[in-house]
């Protein structure tokens, strides 16, 4: 039998609870076997949920010290290109949590380095691999709904909220909503919404345009 | 600086189809997501149902479709029209989104395949988000392609 894939996770904040399940379900195919973050309680603790013993807080030394062959990164949006591109020139391979990073220069040399390293390289979609929508998606290109004329999609994500019951304003220092760091909160909910439907027909967006519908709306920066 | 975002964005498809997103971490509302797709031989729908294993698996709404052409069907019943969607034949190992893109990624490891959600793949739907960016700034429509 193959030796399972031995990965190393960076970034133990909240996305990466929900990656840990993924470790647990088949130990003969993969494991997790290093846990990173800066913050090195929050390392700690998730090591030790994880029943993971290597612990650091710098992934450069991890990628060196720990016997891994991939990593899983899990940090705030503006590390994923330094971190993603430092892995694939370690040789690992790359699970990196959606946004793929917050510009296009940046998405396309994380693509080139990956390329480059001969790595394989997985944006975490998650709703990609929601059973329905994979069913859909096969549905749709067997052409059972006919050609499609609209598509809505709506996605809310009240997390953000500093207290459900005040009026609304973001979460006081909440990264996501600052426009270098997390992107905006604009642009990570788009992100929920828009690979779901852009995965279900992809080829026909590729081609399209985007245009502003109200004027009023104001963007993050 | 913090400032309120206006959630509406369009897009128009290259077979004229009309995309319609509305996405918020602020707006007071549900926690959800929801999909229609209209098409020439039926729909696609995602209703609002309650998130029954917290607000983060509420992408766990079965999706359901209707074939009203097929069907024969000229007035629209929400109880009886739309069907859910069989996933019988996808053979993952979970229900789990989180643990079958895990399980995906392991096997493209192994065996060298081309992830779904590959980085040539992905940049297209960043392409589509920096896009609607774009034009919320300028206030113009943006050619996908051209970014």
């Amino acid at each position: 039998m193959a030796e399972p894939l031995k990965v190393g996770l960076i970034g133990a904040g909240g996305i990466s609870r929900q990656h840990l399940p993924g470790y647990q379900l088949d130990p003969d195919r993969v494991r997790l076997s290093a846990v990173c973050d800066i913050r090195e309680d929050a390392a700690r603790q998730f090591a030790s949920d994880a029943g993971v013993e290597s612990v650091f807080t710098d992934a450069r030394e991890m990628f060196k010290q720990s016997d891994i062959d991939a990593v899983d990164i899990c940090t705030i949006h503006d590390t994923h290109a330094d971190l993603a591109i430092a892995a694939a020139r370690a040789g690992k391979h790359v699970l990196l949590e959606k946004p793929m990073a917050v510009s296009l220069d940046d998405c396309r040399a994380i693509i080139e380095a990956t390329e480059e390293a001969g790595v394989t390289f997985m944006v975490a979609q998650q709703l990609r691999h929601v059973p329905t929508y994979m069913a859909l998606r096969r549905r749709i290109q067997a052409g059972e709904l006919g050609r499609i004329w609209s598509a809505r999609v709506d996605t809310f994500l009240t997390a953000a909220l500093d207290d459900p019951h005040q009026p609304i304003a973001p979460r006081a220092g909440y990264w996501g909503f600052d426009g270098k760091r997390g992107g905006g909160g604009g642009r990570d909910a788009a992100l929920c919404a828009s690979p779901r439907s852009d995965a279900l027909f992809r080829r026909r967006s590729r081609a399209g345009r985007c245009s502003r519908l109200a004027r009023t709306s104001q963007l993050h920066q | 600086m913090m400032r309120r975002i206006g959630p509406w964005r369009r897009w128009s498809l290259s077979t004229a189809l009309v995309g319609h997103l509305t996405a918020s971490f602020t707006s007071r509302a549900p926690w959800s997501f929801q999909l229609m797709l209209l098409g020439e031989q039926g729909t696609a729908w995602t209703p609002p149902l309650p998130a029954a294993d917290g607000p983060l698996m509420a992408h766990r709404t079965p999706a359901v479709i209707a074939s009203v052409a097929q069907d024969g069907e000229h007035s629209f019943n929400p109880d009886t029209s739309f069907r859910p969607i069989d996933t019988d034949d996808l053979a993952l190992s979970t229900e789990d989104p989180y643990i079958n893109e895990i399980m995906l990624f392991v096997r493209c490891c192994e065996d060298g395949a081309e992830p779904i959600s590959g980085g040539r793949d992905n940049i297209e739907t960043m392409k589509l988000v920096f896009g609607i960016y774009e034009s919320s700034r300028t206030g113009k429509a943006i050619e996908i392609s051209q970014l």
